[in-house]
């Protein structure tokens, strides 16, 4: 009964998603592939590096979940990671980690807050909202750090920086901590929460929602702060890992690999069908997949070429599968 | 057409001059027979009117001949030929054109652009032939005498113009039958006029024609003969001279109509007035309308499509704004901006758009029922779906809702069950007032009684019940008190038990007052 009654409701035949299938297996037969080709792929070093390294990933598509289940995207978190990165090591340069954290934080929410205001109150299609915050969050990550890396952050705080993108408490990675906490109190939020149960009904179907008294413009504007407040965590966490304020930190594929993720989790794009643990299976898939080419010594763009046809082959797997309206 | 009385003439032996017969049509949907071995024709230059009340099979029999449905059995001749109408492309090949309600244009597209769309004139170049389009298409609306310019964008246009549109579109690919459902609904009565004439034209050039409606009287000047279903059955076709307004309406309704089972509680038991309105109003949609409804009663309004039933509840729920006039609940004037507040003050509205309003149809039966509701099932800020589920098992095995279980989805279900469902969803909070919009519709007859009794169980519960619904049979079997409104105005107040069903028809066609 844990999952409560979204988690349960396409497993007609008890506990396992039948949606999870399918990625599930994808998954299994990647690490038997690669684990057969390479004897360093399943060693314990290689597994707690894909993991640190994919802890960022996790948070960002834990949070890009909400925006697909509304049936919105969020374009504008690898910009949100961006400005988090240099707001948070040019605060840090002059004053102190905290602060630091509070301004590159407070900045990133802010983006968030913006995205969920337009779409929620001024009802603007979240794909052209996010799209223009995508560019503005871009820029102004520019305009701040003047287009350069800011490096060589004052001791100690440099160090406290490095613990949360890369430290550990025992054997655990710290990141993949704040990963792990962050995917369960999302899980929580979404099947056992009045706002979550809103999530689902506003991605199903909007009119529905407004006729049983849901307000609507309130889940969009929460839907927007978790997606880009997780956007902004993950930038803390990846700045962290870099010590350093990246201008471009989140302008690489790291938006189309989250955005990829969900989906290739099998989350519906028409919201309203999907969650979070699939979300984490899509991570994975993404995660393994370029870490065992790469042990494979297989360059970056022809695993492009493989990650485009997975998001692609994921989808018309899901489709085949609800072919019954 | 020298029959007396109302022998139903046999149908047209075939020949050349049939364009359409249908022979045992027959159609089944999930628990439902909407067609029961229809037999129908249409002969060349004929204007033939198919009659019947909701859910009589008006709209299946024309979705059928349209490609839209595929019957289960029974044969479809067009023009003597036996043929298999498998999609709406072979359809139209063989000539048949439908125009609907809600019409098949595109808005943002010029009058010429859709009377050719989809067959574009082309030049030898590959490109469209613009000139040629709008001469073309001139010269089409020209021979209806239709005055509109071809360059104008049909979001510009009326409603009646729009039609026009249709038709000179269904004319433009040389349609042979022309099915007409319930053209002139929202027209005003000139506009009516030069619809018939249009159609009179058509029909002496050799088209044939169904017209779909609920009113006889006026359209028996444009039509041949007449077929009326009900129930999914043909109850006879006649020639349109063998017809009273009397008989036609005892033809739809049926003679048999079940006795109602209860005792009306028109007075006497029935508790202070719930919902009073005063004057309410809003412009285009309805005016100046006052009404109350008692705790434990049922009241109907009936009227035809368009009449602005939806309208008025929808302003009662909040969903749209109050032009004038108030709405006072439980002797209180209430102003609500949405339905939520609605909703937190015991409203409770079942729309009439089902699966566009009433239910999020990929989401499960159990999350659909407790969507208004969850807050019952909040503790320690967490939702406990034990209590959620226990909920939701118990409600459908109150309301009897055929499912596999709380986890399907609620698009897999029924249309009756899907109502069940949406009205558990209701019956989850504390609602008193309950507004039920059509609430029967694309419901099977089964399945009907069960929903009629739930209805007045809620009466019986001192629950206030405001039922929108054109179904005649309908409104006679549950109405304490019935209204009949007619453009948005309330044209007559009748006594459950006490009204004359062709009264009540006056009222909501021809807006005399009881």
């Amino acid at each position: 009964m844990k999952g409560g009654i979204i988690a349960r409701c396409e497993s007609a035949l008890g506990r396992i998603d039948p949606a999870t299938i399918g990625p599930g297996l994808a998954l299994l037969a990647m690490i038997v592939v690669f684990s057969t080709l390479s004897p360093y792929f399943l060693t314990r070093t290689n597994v707690t590096n894909v993991l640190v390294q994919s802890a960022p990933l996790l948070i960002l598509a834990n949070g890009q979940t909400f925006a697909l289940l509304m049936g919105g995207l969020d374009l504008s978190q690898g910009s949100i990671v961006s400005l988090v990165s240099v707001v948070t090591a040019g605060v840090m340069m002059r004053h102190h980690i905290a602060l630091g954290a509070a301004a590159g934080l407070g900045v990133g929410f802010g983006i968030a807050l913006a995205n969920g205001l337009l779409i929620g109150r001024a009802r603007i299609q979240p794909f052209i909202v996010t799209l223009g915050t995508l560019y503005m969050a871009a820029g102004l990550a520019m305009v701040y750090s003047g287009g350069s890396s800011i490096f060589g952050l004052p001791k100690p705080d440099v160090d406290y920086f490095f613990w949360f993108g890369g430290g550990f408490i025992g054997p655990v990675p710290v990141p993949v901590l704040i990963a792990v906490l962050l995917i369960a109190a999302a899980h929580v939020v979404l099947t056992r929460t009045r706002f979550g149960r809103h999530v689902y009904a506003v991605g199903g179907s909007e009119a529905v929602a407004v006729m049983s008294g849901i307000e609507v413009d309130k889940v969009k504007i929460l839907i927007f702060l978790v997606s880009g407040g997780c956007a902004s965590i993950a930038g803390f966490l990846m700045s962290g890992r870099v010590i350093s304020g990246q201008p471009l930190l989140g302008a690489g594929d790291i938006l189309l690999q989250s955005i990829g993720a969900v989906i290739i989790g099998g989350t519906s794009v028409f919201g309203g069908q999907g969650g979070v643990p699939r979300t984490v299976l899509g991570v994975l898939v993404i995660a393994f997949m370029v870490n065992g080419l790469n042990l494979l010594a297989i360059e970056t763009f022809a695993q492009q070429v493989i990650v485009g046809a997975i998001i692609i082959l994921s989808v018309w797997v899901n489709s085949l599968r609800r072919q019954r309206p | 057409m020298t029959g007396a009385a109302t022998t139903a003439i046999p149908a047209a032996a075939p020949s050349v001059e049939t364009i359409l017969e249908l022979r045992k049509l027959h159609k089944e949907f999930p628990a439902v027979v909407a067609l029961d071995g229809v037999d129908f024709d249409v002969r060349r230059g004929e204007v033939h009117a198919l009659l019947g009340a909701n859910g009589a099979g008006k709209s299946t029999l024309i979705k059928i001949v349209a490609g839209l449905y595929r019957a289960d059995a029974g044969e479809i001749r067009i023009a003597g030929n036996l043929v298999e109408l498998r999609d709406i492309q072979t359809a139209q090949k063989l000539g048949v054109s439908v125009i609907y309600q809600d019409f098949a244009l595109a808005p943002n597209l010029t009058v010429a652009e859709n009377l050719f769309l989809g067959r574009e004139l082309m030049t030898p170049w590959g490109l469209i032939d613009w000139r040629r389009t709008h001469v073309q298409a001139r010269r089409l609306l020209d021979r209806l005498s239709i005055d509109i310019p071809t360059t104008m964008k049909v979001s510009k246009l009326s409603t009646a113009q729009r039609q026009l549109v249709e038709i000179a579109k269904a004319l433009g690919i040389e349609a042979k039958l022309l099915i007409l459902d319930e053209p002139t609904a929202s027209l005003s009565r000139g506009e009516a006029e030069k619809l018939f004439d249009l159609i009179r034209r058509l029909a002496r050039s050799g088209v044939g024609i169904i017209y779909v409606s609920h009113r006889l009287e006026e359209i028996a000047p444009l039509v041949s003969r007449v077929t009326v279903l009900r129930d999914g059955r043909s109850v006879g076709t006649y020639a349109v001279d063998q017809l009273d307004r009397a008989n036609v309406v005892a033809l739809i309704t049926g003679h048999e109509r079940r006795s109602p089972e209860r005792s009306r509680r028109s007075d006497g038991s029935i508790g202070a007035p719930l919902l009073e309105l005063r004057g309410l109003s809003r412009a285009g949609e309805f005016e100046d309308i006052s009404l109350s409804v008692g705790r434990g009663e049922i009241l109907v309004l009936t009227g035809l499509v368009g009449a602005g039933r939806t309208e008025l509840l929808e302003t009662i729920f909040g969903a749209r704004r109050v032009g004038a006039g108030e709405i006072r609940i439980g002797g209180k004037v209430v102003k609500f901006g949405s339905p939520r507040d609605a909703i937190r003050s015991g409203v409770a509205l079942l729309p009439e758009d089902r699966r566009g309003q009433g239910l999020a149809l990929i989401m499960p039966v159990a999350a659909n029922m407790t969507l208004a509701a969850l807050g019952r099932f909040v503790a320690v800020l967490l939702l406990q779906p034990q209590r959620e589920l226990q909920h939701v098992r118990r409600m459908i095995a109150e309301l009897g809702i055929k499912t596999s279980g709380p986890f399907q989805a609620a698009g897999l279900l029924s249309g009756g069950n899907q109502q069940k469902l949406v009205l558990s969803k209701w019956l989850s909070t504390s609602a008193e007032l309950f507004l039920l919009d059509e609430p029967t519709q694309g419901v099977d007859v089964g399945a009907k009684d069960e929903i009629y009794r739930l209805i007045r169980d809620l009466a019986a519960a001192g629950k206030a019940v405001l039922v929108a619904s054109s179904d005649l049979e309908e409104v006679l079997e549950i109405g304490d008190r019935i209204l009949a409104i007619r453009r948005g105005r309330i044209v007559g107040e009748f006594r459950g038990d006490s009204v004359e069903p062709a009264r009540l028809v006056d009222a909501i066609t021809h807006g005399q007052a009881a």
